[in-house]
Parts: structure tokens; sequence; C-alpha cells
């Protein structure tokens, strides 16, 4: 029962955190129909933000992730103004080599200028590393980012839903050519959802680099299961993004437990059985991986 | 930009010509036989960290060749490339041998990239020198021009399994048949390897291995293993990470409050500062096998103890500091002894000169900076005088405590102290 319970909190907490790591990726995708491949290598480029800031000037991440949103906001924008604006109209392969090009680019500027180096911080100060409910034992970091998690997405759908510019991303979304119609300014309304999309994903980065480690291909690691996560959710849908992240954490944490050297294969398993059963996830709407700007 | 039909055709027969002319270029700059090496190391990806040890390692070895009179006369030469994991290593191997026309090829710290780098070296008839790639079937394909200064991950596994038995035990008051072990290790050739070493042993010694267990080292969350542990209280655990993954499991074991009595590594994460350096003091106490430049230079000939003097003194002045970690010393040691010994008793570049200078090659132990000395098995072609080392954390550096006489430190902290409470081991 014990076992049930601590396999059950830390697959939520892990699944918070999967959750945060893909949610950038799906907004992306869901407004501007583009799967951006250098999506690890921008939460990279976070977890160094979160270090560097704690190491530079002792502020941590969780303090410092305002700054890292607006930072990264403005990164984000700057990646669409000047590398995505001229593939938006184009074919997918320009925008997967676009995308891709960035990745290797950013993952060899990281190593020319941080160097191979695993870096890693300590926000909590010795034996504070964990909550202990006597049964379960919780990160406290993981706790932090699973919060980070929550506040995050209650943030991106009351912006979608409640504000102009929010509403106005929907109808793109939706509707590219009605929402022109309408008179939404879509570059403008592309260049904020990267930064949005992008920003989130610099905060998630920074927030994990304390319960994780940074290092210049670090995002190979998460990209692959931010994929899964936007897959399993519904592709563009910000709640299926939660509940898709949740239950790859979920399965993972029961999954590593049983049979440890299955862990990695279930990422593949389950991706394989929902294209074959629910192509568009749990949430998503039925064609919108076809939808094209075009 | 538009290209015309005739600067197509231009460009085409101009990069056709450089191609027809290249290989006549390099062979005409490769005269006077220079000691031209190949190196073939991860320098970026997951695996990098490591591998950019064990650069930092030939290159000090490099440096200190070429100011002592470098090789055949000459300043010696590395053609140094980056092969971030095996996909990469059969090309990135064949550019070096066919494009560079490097003589040697020095490599590769990971086991699967030296599995593949070593078969485009040995259809070349190109030596191959592998410096720190444990998996024991590497050596075992009966190839004549590769050659490999490290023990195998057998006896790593295998001796880290000894060790328990033997020094562990008795310090934690339990024996063979009530101690309760756990092996752990990645899936790759590495942990695999050392995981079927170390299980041998303990299972002829009788003792009761609880958990036996594999994983990805490109995992993300390691906690549900955390969670077996906790669940089946081992003594001991025997476990073989590479360095993100160890940092990932022992962070995750610290925050689900596991304690076992003692922890043994086999290399990869365990003897390397960014371990230590995310741990913090909980890193004290932690033994690892492996191999070891924190080692008593009175167990080493004069010699070797000059040039251990020289190999630290010169590794802080050129890397700003930074304290060199094992991988730094097999790589020194592995392109040292090529490049003072191997080479000049060949003579020349021929591979069929190298490979007898090897085979003559016969160095007693504690003649190099890592106490090991140099003698190839005329069958395998293994280091037959390479043996692991062990270590402890201790005040967060890493100090060799066996064999006796390469020792700096006793054992100390057994049974382990909880997490937090390890500051003064």
């Amino acid at each position: 029962m014990q076992l049930a319970l601590q396999l059950l909190l830390s697959g939520i907490l892990l699944g918070g955190v999967y959750a945060l790591a893909a949610l950038g990726l799906n907004l992306i995708f869901g407004v501007a129909k583009i799967v951006n491949f250098a999506h690890g290598e921008f939460m990279m480029l976070g977890m160094y933000a979160g270090f560097w800031l704690m190491t530079l000037t002792g502020i941590n991440p969780y303090w410092g992730s305002p700054l890292i949103a607006v930072a990264f906001f403005v990164v984000g924008a700057a990646f669409y103004w000047g590398v995505m604006r001229f593939t938006i109209y184009s074919t997918e392969l320009t925008q997967v080599f676009a995308t891709l090009g960035m990745s290797i680019a950013l993952q060899n500027l990281a190593l020319v200028m941080f160097s191979a180096d695993y870096r890693t911080i300590q926000t909590m100060p010795d034996g504070r590393s964990s909550i202990d409910f006597g049964f379960v034992h919780l990160s406290s970091d993981r706790v932090i980012a699973f919060l980070f998690a929550i506040a995050i997405f209650v943030g991106v759908i009351l912006f979608l839903r409640r504000t102009f510019t929010g509403r106005a991303i929907e109808a793109v979304s939706q509707d590219l050519m009605a929402a022109r119609l309408m008179g939404i300014n879509t570059q403008k309304i592309f260049l904020i959802t990267f930064g949005l999309g992008i920003g989130i994903t610099g905060v998630a980065g920074a927030v994990l680099v304390p319960s994780f480690y940074a290092f210049p291909s670090v995002g190979t690691f998460f990209v692959l299961i931010a994929f899964v996560v936007v897959v399993l959710g519904g592709l563009g849908s910000v709640t299926g993004t939660m509940i898709g992240g949740l239950s790859l954490g979920l399965i993972e944490s029961y999954v590593g437990y049983f049979s440890p050297d299955l862990k990695e294969a279930t990422h593949f398993i389950l991706l394989i059985l929902l294209l074959a059963v629910r192509p568009q996830g749990i949430l998503g709407v039925k064609g919108a991986e076809k939808e094209s700007l075009k | 930009m538009t290209l015309s039909r005739r600067q197509f055709t231009k460009t085409a027969l101009g990069a056709g010509a450089l191609t027809m002319a290249s290989p006549w270029v390099r062979r005409a700059s490769a005269a006077g036989d220079a000691a031209r090496l190949g190196v073939l190391l991860p320098l970026s990806g997951p695996l990098a960290s490591l591998g950019n040890d064990v650069r930092r390692g030939f290159e000090l070895a490099l440096q200190f060749v070429n100011e002592d009179g470098g090789v055949f006369g000459q300043d010696a030469e590395l053609v140094t490339v980056d092969v971030p994991s095996s996909t990469e290593a059969t090309s990135q191997a064949t550019r070096l041998i066919t494009s560079e026309r490097v003589g040697v090829v020095m490599g590769s710290y990971a086991s699967s990239i030296s599995f593949a780098a070593s078969q485009v070296a040995e259809r070349n008839k190109v030596v191959y020198f592998e410096q720190g790639a444990v998996a024991d079937d590497i050596t075992s394909r009966g190839f004549k021009h590769l050659f490999r200064f490290i023990y195998p991950a057998s006896e790593l596994g295998g001796g880290a399994a000894k060790f328990t038995l033997d020094s562990v035990l008795p310090r934690i008051g339990m024996s063979a048949g009530d101690v309760k072990v756990a092996l752990l290790y990645e899936d790759s050739f590495y942990g695999t390897a050392v995981g079927e070493g170390a299980r041998k042993v303990l299972t002829e010694a009788g003792v009761n291995i609880v958990d036996d267990t594999s994983y990805s080292y490109k995992t993300t969350d390691l906690s549900p293993m955390v969670q077996r542990y906790v669940q089946l209280q081992p003594d001991v655990l025997l476990v073989c990470q590479y360095t993100p993954d160890g940092i990932l499991f022992w962070r995750q074991a610290r925050e689900a409050g596991l304690e076992v009595k003692a922890i043994v590594g086999n290399g990869g994460a365990h003897n390397v500062g960014d371990f230590a350096d995310a741990l913090g003091d909980d890193v004290n106490g932690v033994l690892n096998a492996g191999t070891s430049v924190y080692i008593d230079k009175a167990g080493l000939s004069s010699e070797a103890a000059e040039t251990f003097t020289r190999f630290h003194g010169e590794h802080a002045a050129r890397f700003e500091g930074r304290q060199p970690s094992a991988h730094t010393g097999m790589g020194f040691n592995a392109m040292w002894t090529v490049l003072r010994d191997i080479l000049p008793e060949a003579g020349g570049m021929s591979s069929e000169a190298i490979r007898e200078a090897a085979m003559a090659l016969d160095k007693p132990i504690g003649s190099s900076i890592v106490g090991w000395g140099t003698k190839f098995d005329p069958e395998t072609q293994n280091n037959t005088r390479a043996f692991p080392t062990y270590d402890q954390w201790q005040s967060r550096q890493i100090h060799t405590v066996s064999p006796s006489d390469l020792a700096i430190a006793d054992i100390k902290g057994m049974p382990l102290p909880g997490w937090g409470e390890r500051g003064d081991i």
C-alpha cells in the first residue's frame, strides 16, 4: 500500500515535469503547426540559464524564473523572426531542416561555450532535499517543479481563454484564414506564440536543473519524451499535454519499479499503440495532425 | 542564388579535380614518417565529459613528448575526431585512416565506440590502441592490430566484487553468507560486462544477490529503481554507471532516504569530480573500483614518480586548476607509452613494426602514473599488467585505499552513515 502510494506520487510529480517539458512544443505546434526539433536544445539552454544564474549571482532558478521567462520569450521571438518566419509557409521538410539545423547549432554552441561537463546546482540545504511524510518521501525540487508546472498550465489556459491576445492565438490555431479575415495580425501571433513556447521551455529547463544536470546534449534526453507526451495528450491541446505528461509519468513509475529494463521501451510501445488506436491523442481533435497553414 | 549551367559545370569539375587530387596532396604532406596519430573520442553528446577528460590526458602526453624532443626527431601530431556514439565510429575511423592517413589510432573510452572503430582499423591493418574501453569482447575477436591498455570489464566487476567480499564485508560486520547485495548497471557493453563479472564472483562466493537490474543511461528518472531498493533493503549496492545516470540515481536515492551499509561503484560516474560536485558531502564514503591518479607515488618506479609529479603539476597549470580524473590519467598513460616506448622502438610508422614493438614491450608494475606496467598478452593483446585499484571518497576527494603499496588512505566510515552525516569522512 505504502509502495503503491509512493509510486503514484512519484509518478505524478514526474508526469508534471514531463508535461511542463512538453508544453512549449505543443503550443508552437498547435498554433504554427511547426514541429520544433530544437525544442530540447532550448530546454538545455534553460538549464544552463538556471545554472549560471545560481552560480554567478546566487539567485536560485525558482526565484529567477520570471527573469528567465522574459529572456527566453525574447529568444523565442528572435528565433521566429530570424529563422522560422521564412519557413512558415514552406513545406514541412523545410521546417524540419530549419529546426533540426538550429538544434545541432545550439548543441555545438553550448559545447564550445560551456564545455561538456555535467553542471548541476543544489538549491536545498543538506538534509532538506526531500519532504518526508514518514510513509512517503518526495523530492523537494520535484515538488517545486511540479508546482511550477501547475501554475504555468493554469496561467497559459487563463491567458488563452481570457485575454484578447490569447483568443487571437486560439483563433489562429483553429483557422488561419478566418483569423486573417477577422483582421488578426498572424505574424505577430506567431511571434508571440514562439516567444511564449520557448519562454515556458526555458523556465522548464531552469526549474529542472536542481534535480537534474545540464550538459550540451541533455535536450535529446527530453525531446523524445516531449514528443510522446504531445502525441499522447493530443496535438495542440494544452490540457491534453498535462494529461499526457501525467499518464507517461505514472506508467514510467510503475514499469520502472517492476521491470526497469523496459522503462525506456515503454515510450515507444505507448507511441505505437496510440498511433494505431487513437492517433489524435487523448484530448486531441481528429485531423489536427494533418492541418497545415496552406 | 541561381546557378547557370556553365557555372555549375565549372564548380563540379573543380570539386572533382580537388577530390581526385587530394590523396596525393595528403600523401605528400605525410612524407618523412612523422608520428601522426588519429584520436577517436566522444567529445560531444552524453559521453563527452569523460571523453574530454581522456583528450586532456592525450594532449598532456603529447606536450611532454614534444617538449622532450618529439618522436623520430620531430614533433608528433594528433588528428582528433569527435565520435559522439557508436553510430559515427565506423565512418570517423574510416576517415582517419583513409583520408587523414594516420599510422595509429588511439581511442576511445566507450566500449560501444571502440567495438565499431577497431573493426575498421583491423580491416585496414592500422594499429589501434584502446586506452579505456573495458568490455571483454572487444579483444576476443582475434584482431591482430588491436591492443588494450586497460583491464577488461570482467576483471573490473569481478575485482569490485572481491574487494567487497574481502575488504568491505569485515568492516560492516557481515559475511558472504548473510549479506544482501544488489547489482545495478547501465545496459550498454560497459555496464553489462561489469555486471557479469561481479555476478560471477558473488555467485561463486554464495552471496545472496537480491536484485540484478540494468537500465539505459539516457533515462530521465531512476526513482522507481530507488524504490526497489527501499523495499528490498540490500546491505551493499554494487553499481556500474556513467556520469549522468550516476548523478541522477544517487540524488534520487538521497531524496528517497535509501540507506545502505556500503556503496561500491565501478568507474564511470564514481571517480569523477562532476559526481562529487553533484552530491556534495554525501559523496564521502562511496567506494569505487577503477583506476586512480590519486595513488601513493612511493609505489611507483622513480621515473614514473617523476612523470606523476609532472603530470599533476602541468595538468593544473594547463587546464586552469582543474583536478585530473582517472580517465585523464589512463589517456595520458596510453599516449605516453605509445609515443615514448612503442613508436621509437618501432622506428617508423609501419603497422607491422609498431605491432612488433608493442608485442615486445615489457614494463614492470609500477612503471606508469596509474601504477600499472605494460605487457600485452600474445593471444588477446590485452595488457596483462593492468589492474583495478580501489578508492574511497573522503573529504570530497578520491583516495586510493587498496592495493596497499599504492594506497594513500584507509577505508573509513563503514557502515556508511546516513545522508547528510558524511561530512567527517
